[in-house]
């Protein structure tokens, strides 16, 4: 089976003064797979992450994501994978306050021009009846629990059907039972669609649920 | 169009202080601009008209503006004396504006009479919309006197009618014919105030020959005398007619020559123009520093809202487009504002019966405000292009993954 | 500083603002007693700003409204950290008042030396200082936290 990701990276420097935090560093993610990356805080964790969803374009080295090269694709195009093609599960903080929650899941369906897709319409009541957040829709942001939160963030993320779901301590401020839910409900995505899961973790007990755990070190 | 529309309801005017503010910087950024083109092109076509009287052997006249006038005690006998003297060694161009007249109109506007003998109108021949130019060799007091009448005029008196009216300078009863009427906005700069224009709207365009002034008044001798040119002449002869002048009226005037003319110029509409483009650049760039913090405070209030959307999908590209259309709109408020005071000042000359301001045009404007809206929407442009680049840049320089946390 | 909410740069952008204001409307009143009739063309185009000089001058003042808008909308965080550690929320506003007081007072202070210099009345900016005094009432019922 080939990879959905194929990424070399020879040296991403960190700042002005070229402090670099990764280098020689090789990465093949199957379809389907469930990865954990783990390290210690400040070895390059999310830098790894942005460079997979394509956040970050700034490095020396080769990407294949999807059997095409990532270098060479406009902003534009890099900006329409983003949108129909990865999910990102961030921190529950990763919401516009000033957008009710049903707003903000649906922020990717504009950008695809399906905002009145019935189709899109059924996904999106079928996903929040999923992950239970009916009863919050209307609200905003800041008047939610951190619980209800990040589900919508984890809502938003999976709203376009998105191959790679990428996420970023995704249960750091959440409590056992919210966190059960939201790996969970990962899960469920990967089982039921084959989508690949990366998480950047710091909890080796959320990191041991992966197949596969790839731990960061700091070079000697 | 959907995603743009979102961004200024969902997030833009979210906080409506920032777009408020950012709308007044602007609106003062255009009203200044449009004031200062306005002012150039307005000038730049005053000199345009000199410039036909500014010629070799030429010599424009102007009152020493140092000398002690004293006109109460001027005799309307010396001012014919001197009339006659004009008349006997020198080929002169005479113009004299501003002699208001009530005369049945449509719009009940005052209307005034402008007097204007051959070698005037030979030099600087108004365009007609209708009818046939002005002939100066009637007999006074026996013939109908062909005038030009104004625009605003046109449909009460049309070409071929004739006007009764007791002439405002002779204060003889006189029959006017009209003989054609003006283009629309034809107008006359002030010689030595360029930017400043009287609009023959709502004027008759009398022509006089010798014996006309012979008849007029101490008004139109003296006003005359004001802007006199003398044509194909020698310095030494416009000094002869000053002495005359001194000796019968106790004016003082300059007489200055084509050169003379230039250099006033030079020192004068130059160094004034400069100033405005120094004063206006001045207060544009600071308008363009604050209209810039807003912006910078904008992009780091709405950072957060600005990354979210470009991590589900929104390209750089399409946030630049969306920052220069909502800079668009911005903008064309802005224009939207301008014209409409810009017009209502126009319409109000016409409230207030102000015939010699009183003009015609497009919405309203006259060409001369439709050119300096065309320089403020290039300014516009240069200012946008500065705002939204310097946004951008900021908003590259945050990294998508931090601006969602903030 | 210690319990202020404001740090060295927003005092320096508050009184540039402020200074920013009072220069341009005592600008504006000086040119015109400025005798340009020397200069018609000049004379107009001034003419065509300061006869509108009283609301360019308040239009100006929004600027500091924007300045207020914005560092309270940055400051959210801190107004609960503080809260959170025993400060009170109407001891927050009260020094936010009195600080923002005492950047316009020495703000309007320094304006006054242009006033001297200028040979203009030293009341010419007190209606914009009261206008000020009504945006930071107006703000300080605006100091929310997060």
């Amino acid at each position: 089976m080939s990879s959905i990701i194929k990424l070399e990276i020879q040296k991403k420097a960190f700042d002005k003064k070229g402090f670099s935090i990764l280098h020689d560093f090789e990465l093949e993610v199957q379809p389907g797979e469930k990865l954990s990356i783990i390290g210690e805080s400040g070895v390059g964790k999310t830098s790894l992450l942005n460079i997979i969803g394509l956040l970050d374009t700034r490095y020396q080295g080769s990407y294949e994501l999807f059997d095409s090269s990532v270098q060479g694709l406009s902003r534009d195009t890099l900006a329409k994978w983003r949108n129909q093609k990865i999910g990102f599960v961030l921190q529950e903080s990763a919401l516009i306050d000033s957008l009710t929650i049903e707003d903000n899941i649906k922020l990717p369906l504009m950008y695809a021009n399906l905002e009145r897709d019935p189709r899109a319409q059924e996904h999106f009541k079928r996903i929040v009846s999923k992950i239970g957040i009916e009863s919050i829709l209307k609200k905003k942001p800041l008047e939610c629990s951190g619980g209800q939160r990040s589900r919508a963030v984890f809502a938003r993320a999976v709203i376009m059907n998105p191959q790679i779901i990428l996420s970023d301590e995704p249960t750091a401020s959440l409590d056992p039972e919210n966190k059960e839910r939201i790996i969970d409900l990962l899960f469920e995505m990967n089982r039921e669609f084959n989508t690949t899961v990366i998480t950047v973790t710091h909890d080796l007990d959320v990191a041991n649920r992966h197949e596969r755990i790839i731990k960061l070190k700091r070079s000697e | 169009m959907r995603i743009l529309h979102f961004f200024i309801t969902r997030i833009f005017l979210k906080r409506w202080i920032l777009v408020l503010g950012m709308i007044l910087l602007l609106f003062l950024a255009n009203y200044l601009s449009f004031s200062a083109t306005r002012s150039i092109i307005s000038t730049a076509q005053g000199y345009q008209e000199i410039e036909t009287f500014n010629r070799e052997g030429n010599y424009i006249a102007n009152l020493n503006p140092e000398s002690e006038a004293d006109f109460d005690r001027i005799d309307i006998k010396e001012t014919r004396k001197l009339y006659e003297y004009l008349n006997n060694n020198h080929t002169y161009a005479l113009q004299a504006d501003g002699f208001t007249t009530s005369l049945e109109n449509e719009h009940d506007m005052e209307v005034s009479f402008n007097y204007i003998n051959e070698e005037a109108y030979q030099l600087n021949q108004f365009k007609l919309a209708q009818g046939d130019q002005l002939n100066f060799d009637y007999q006074f007091k026996q013939d109908d006197i062909p005038v030009l009448i104004g625009g605003g005029l046109a449909s009460t008196y049309p070409v071929g009618s004739k006007i009764e009216i007791t002439d405002p300078v002779t204060q003889q009863a006189v029959d006017l014919r009209v003989q054609g009427v003006l283009e629309k906005n034809t107008h006359r700069s002030n010689f030595y105030a360029p930017n400043s224009k009287n609009y023959y709207n709502f004027s008759v365009i009398v022509p006089v020959n010798e014996p006309f002034i012979q008849s007029a008044g101490l008004d139109l001798h003296l006003n005359g005398l004001m802007d006199i040119v003398l044509l194909d002449s020698t310095k030494e002869e416009a000094t002869k007619l000053n002495e005359q002048i001194q000796n019968n009226l106790g004016l003082d005037f300059n007489f200055f020559s084509q050169q003379e003319n230039f250099n006033y110029f030079e020192d004068y509409y130059v160094s004034s123009l400069k100033m405005i483009s120094a004063i206006t650049l001045v207060l544009l760039v600071v308008i363009v520093c604050l209209a810039t913090w807003n912006t910078l405070i904008s992009v780091r209030l709405m950072i957060k809202d600005f990354t979210v959307n470009l991590l589900v999908g929104l390209s750089y590209s399409k946030l630049r487009t969306i920052f220069y259309s909502y800079f668009a709109i911005l903008f064309s408020i802005n224009l939207v504002i301008l014209f409409a005071i810009t017009a209502f000042n126009r319409y109000g000359f016409w409230m207030r019966k102000d015939s010699i301001f009183a003009t015609y045009g497009v919405f309203g404007l006259i060409s001369m405000d439709w050119i300096a809206f065309l320089g403020v929407l290039l300014i516009d442009v240069i200012i946008g292009v500065m705002i939204v680049e310097l946004a951008l840049k900021k908003i590259k320089g945050i990294p998508i993954s931090v601006g969602v946390l903030q | 500083m210690k319990y202020s909410l404001f740090r060295f740069n927003d005092v320096f952008e508050a009184s540039a603002i402020y200074l920013f204001c009072f220069v341009s409307n005592l600008i504006l009143m000086y040119v015109q007693t400025v005798d340009l009739e020397g200069s018609f063309i000049l004379m107009s185009f001034i003419e065509s700003i300061v006869d509108y000089q009283l609301i360019i001058s308040i239009l100006l003042t929004f600027i500091m409204m924007i300045f207020h808008y914005q560092f309270l909308n940055r400051r959210k965080t801190e107004i609960s950290c503080r809260i959170l550690v025993g400060d009170t929320k109407q001891k927050v506003i009260r020094r936010y008042m009195l600080n923002s007081l005492a950047i316009l007072g020495f703000s309007f202070l320094l304006s006054l030396s242009l006033n001297f210099y200028l040979d203009l009345n030293v009341t010419s900016n007190l209606y914009l200082v009261l206008l000020f005094i009504v945006y930071i009432l107006i703000s300080a019922g605006q100091v929310k936290r997060e």
